[in-house]
């Protein structure tokens, strides 16, 4: 009978509260993506300024590139560290990727400005995603 | 209407029919980010083209570019709540498949 009645109770819980399949709002996360989102709009602007500029070379931007996967590296252990982040950890593994195939291209160098455009535009994509749902995180645990 | 902006509206409803089709219930909210998603990939992916056909970039760094697009899209489905990451995956390979054929010819290398 007791048993019973703690089954029914922990039912009753259950159907009350819901299950979260996904992360709660981790604020350093979401001002660390958005740091990271700046320093990548600053690059863009500054690449189109001094493209074809011995400034704009490879070897002269090899510190953004080690500082932005750095960033996303950290972030993605912080990630782990944190439960039900699964999809957090998917998206940032994207701009991983997103980041390490611009860097190879630009070793390759770029012929011309229409280049920068097209990853400018995907990279704001990815960032926009990946900020759409820390706000919806975020607006869940205001509610 | 240009001959490319019918192609790429063409493709865009071919490629939001296939993502439909894996999405099911869950259409409904993701379509208006999804197309926009969809449509700004397939400008990039006709730049990319163009930058192929004017001799200013190897397959490989279409390879680099089209990767670069592929984990746009990527995250775009993963911001939705509740898609899962199989789902999401599922919906970029139905609506990249959609698209292959028309893209691969225009690249003139079979890439996606």
């Amino acid at each position: 009978m007791r048993i019973f009645f703690i089954l029914l109770l922990s039912l009753n819980l259950n159907s009350c509260v819901g299950v979260r399949l996904i992360q709660e709002y981790d604020s350093v996360s979401d001002n660390k993506i958005n740091a990271l989102q700046e320093r990548t709009s600053k690059f863009f602007v500054k690449a189109d300024r001094q493209f074809g500029l011995p400034e704009f070379s490879y070897q002269k931007q090899v510190d953004f590139y080690d500082d932005i996967q750095t960033d996303i590296n950290v972030l993605l252990v912080r990630s782990r560290a944190i439960q039900k982040t699964r999809i957090s950890q998917e998206q940032l593994s994207a701009l991983l990727i997103q980041f390490k195939s611009l860097e190879e291209l630009h070793k390759k160098g770029f012929k011309t400005r229409e280049e920068l455009y097209i990853i400018q535009s995907a990279l704001e994509n990815s960032f926009t995603a990946i900020l759409q749902l820390q706000m919806s995180l975020k607006n869940r645990n205001t509610n | 209407m240009g001959k490319s902006t019918m192609v790429i509206e063409d493709l865009l409803k071919q490629m939001l029919e296939a993502a439909k089709t894996v999405l099911k219930t869950q259409w409904k909210l993701v379509k208006p980010m999804a197309e926009l998603q969809l449509r700004s990939t397939l400008i990039n992916l006709e730049l990319i083209a163009e930058l192929k056909l004017k001799g200013k970039i190897s397959k490989e760094q279409a390879a680099l570019h089209i990767e670069i697009q592929k984990q746009s899209i990527r995250t775009t489905l993963l911001s939705f709540e509740g898609i899962g990451i199989v789902a999401a995956e599922k919906t970029l390979n139905a609506a990249l498949g959609a698209a292959r054929t028309v893209v691969n010819k225009g690249l003139g290398w079979k890439i996606i």
